[in-house]
């Protein structure tokens, strides 16, 4: 019996719609001319990893007719991949490989890449902004926001180019750990004789939420709340009992629901108590500031990242005598005529790395991306 | 006591100082920058009274180093000088400077995709013509996956559909992990 398909040519009876037909779905390296990978029998869904044997800019994912055949049209006949994730290294994506990479890239700056820290996070996926250029800063900075897989805060900076194992007047790239308020690098007390100005150390109430409730969507699709009268660990009730109850609620998009406890938990022992933060602008310190041990360091020597404790402020409300305030120097600026620096401070921020996080993880929707500083100086007026 | 003691040093290329510009001891009005994240040493500016007219060995794109006696402070590169001249009490050059992360880090760009999940058409481009590719006899989803469904018409043996990957020029696909599914009717 001779049949024919719709479109009036000959079809073997056994290809009829509905019948199995000879398909296949390959990943082809065209340039090459071989197939990544191909199958030809119904199959899946199955896993594959390929590292190429020679990387190529371009691949093809084709689905192909083996036979002459007529399709039903519908669902019977298809192929796909879902979980596509297309690298442009073999290793992990990690923020020390992405640091390399662009250690690497720059040649303006030195091959010692004995200062970038191991961080091994996976930063999957990853790509340059919007797909297209970015600044290498920015990019730096985008990876430093993620922290580490602890949620600690991490840095990228460039160190002075006599750090180079061999100095050759290219600086060297670092990534490390933002150091632990836990010690200090500089010292001062507020009544010291080098001490420029007065400092204003605001501690705020009106930051403090105590009462944290969730809305986010699980990986079904469903849309949850997490209401903080439900449950103990979502409001902080000795923050209530001081300040009253001051609410906020987290938008999380798509997480686990473990995810979305922890967030809160985080975000509720972050901001139950009033923060300190010196409102006064810049601390100016005149010709030196005292190192932790006690020594006199020239003021044109202070530099950013490093720690600074205000030694004698307001013990009675940290509860611990003599414990101070330690800040992170976020900047510096020095003043040769007045041999003034001019101090600013900042602190780490564990929970924009959590935050940072789950938004990689569904898709990098709803996180700014952090703040990039170049230290230009201002064009001329 | 005065502790800080600022000289400054030029360099015409790698660790080689400029010579014959031994007015830098005169430098006055020198200020500098550090900030972190980033940095570490962001602007720095100084004043040097001298003719500004005259040949000046220090040029703009070299290195810059400021000390405190044997102690580094500061490092960038120069951008730009300026020539104060005219009805001025003092005449000389205004020195301007950064630190290399604005003018390394900053300048440069770079469009790389280290791990890419993008299913949309910017990354895998419906391919519509080509070697045996017959545009027209097939659909391609991106709801969440890739999947090519083959239209209900007379398919001849070695035709097919596609979708082509490209990343940035100069740039190479080295590894690739996907789930793959494939029906051809039989199960």
């Amino acid at each position: 019996m001779t049949v024919y398909n719709k479109a009036g040519t000959f079809a073997s009876p056994a290809l009829l719609t509905g019948k199995k037909q000879n398909w296949e779905l390959r990943l082809r390296d065209g340039v090459g001319g071989v197939n990544i990978w191909s199958f030809t029998s119904s199959g899946g869904p199955t896993a594959r990893d390929d590292t190429l044997g020679t990387p190529r800019q371009i691949l093809d994912l084709e689905f192909l007719a083996n036979a002459n055949q007529t399709p039903s049209g519908d669902d019977t006949y298809h192929g796909q991949v879902t979980s596509v994730m297309l690298y442009s290294e073999t290793g992990d994506i990690t923020p020390t490989s992405i640091g390399q990479d662009i250690a690497a890239k720059c040649t303006e700056l030195s091959t010692d890449q004995s200062q970038i820290g191991s961080n091994t996070f996976v930063l999957e996926p990853f790509i340059t902004a919007g797909a297209g250029w970015e600044t290498m800063a920015s990019i730096l900075a985008r990876v430093a926001a993620y922290g580490d897989a602890s949620y600690n805060a991490w840095a990228f900076y460039l160190l002075e180019s006599e750090k180079a194992v061999s100095p050759n007047g290219l600086s060297v790239l670092a990534f490390a750990q933002q150091p632990a308020l836990t010690s200090f690098d500089y010292a001062i007390r507020v009544d010291e004789e080098n001490l420029d100005g007065p400092i204003l150390i605001k501690k705020d109430r009106k930051s403090v939420r105590n009462w944290i409730a969730v809305h986010y969507t699980d990986y079904q699709g469903i849309e949850r709340w997490i209401n903080p009268d439900q449950t103990t660990t979502q409001k902080d009730t000795d923050s209530i009992t001081t300040y009253g109850q001051r609410d906020y609620v987290m938008e999380l998009g798509q997480i686990s629901a473990d995810s979305a406890w922890n967030a809160a938990r985080r975000f509720l022992a972050q901001n139950k108590d009033p923060k300190f933060y010196v409102a006064s602008g810049p601390i100016t310190v005149k010709g030196w500031i005292r190192d932790a041990s006690g020594q006199r360091i020239p003021a044109s020597q202070i530099r950013a990242g490093k720690r600074l404790k205000i030694e004698n402020y307001l013990t009675d409300e940290v509860a611990t005598t003599g414990a101070g305030l330690t800040f992170i120097v976020s900047g510096t600026s020095y003043d040769d005529a007045t041999r003034t620096c001019q101090i600013t401070t900042g602190v780490p921020d564990s929970l924009a790395m959590f935050l940072a996080q789950m938004a990689l993880r569904r898709g990098g929707s709803g996180i700014q991306a952090p703040t990039i500083t170049l230290g230009i100086p201002p064009i001329p007026g | 006591m005065n502790e800080n003691k600022l000289t400054i040093e030029v360099y015409s290329s790698g660790t080689t100082r400029v010579t014959g510009a031994d007015d830098l001891a005169l430098a006055e009005q020198i200020s500098f920058d550090t900030f972190y994240p980033g940095g570490l040493f962001g602007a720095a500016s100084f004043f040097v009274p001298r003719d500004p007219t005259a040949s000046w060995q220090v040029k703009m794109g070299q290195r810059m180093v400021l000390r405190n006696g044997q102690t580094l402070c500061w490092e960038g590169t120069i951008t730009a000088i300026g020539f104060l001249t005219g009805k001025t009490p003092v005449q000389g050059c205004w020195v301007e400077a950064c630190g290399f992360w604005g003018e390394v880090l900053g300048v440069r760009t770079w469009q790389k995709w280290w791990a890419d999940d993008r299913i949309t058409a910017a990354a895998w481009e419906w391919q519509a013509s080509g070697a045996n590719i017959r545009e027209d006899w097939g659909d391609l989803d991106r709801d969440n996956r890739l999947r090519f469904t083959p239209k209900a018409v007379a398919w001849t043996s070695g035709k097919k559909i596609g979708a082509q990957y490209s990343m940035p020029f100069g740039e190479t696909v080295k590894r690739v992990v996907m789930v793959w599914t494939l029906s051809d009717g039989s199960l």
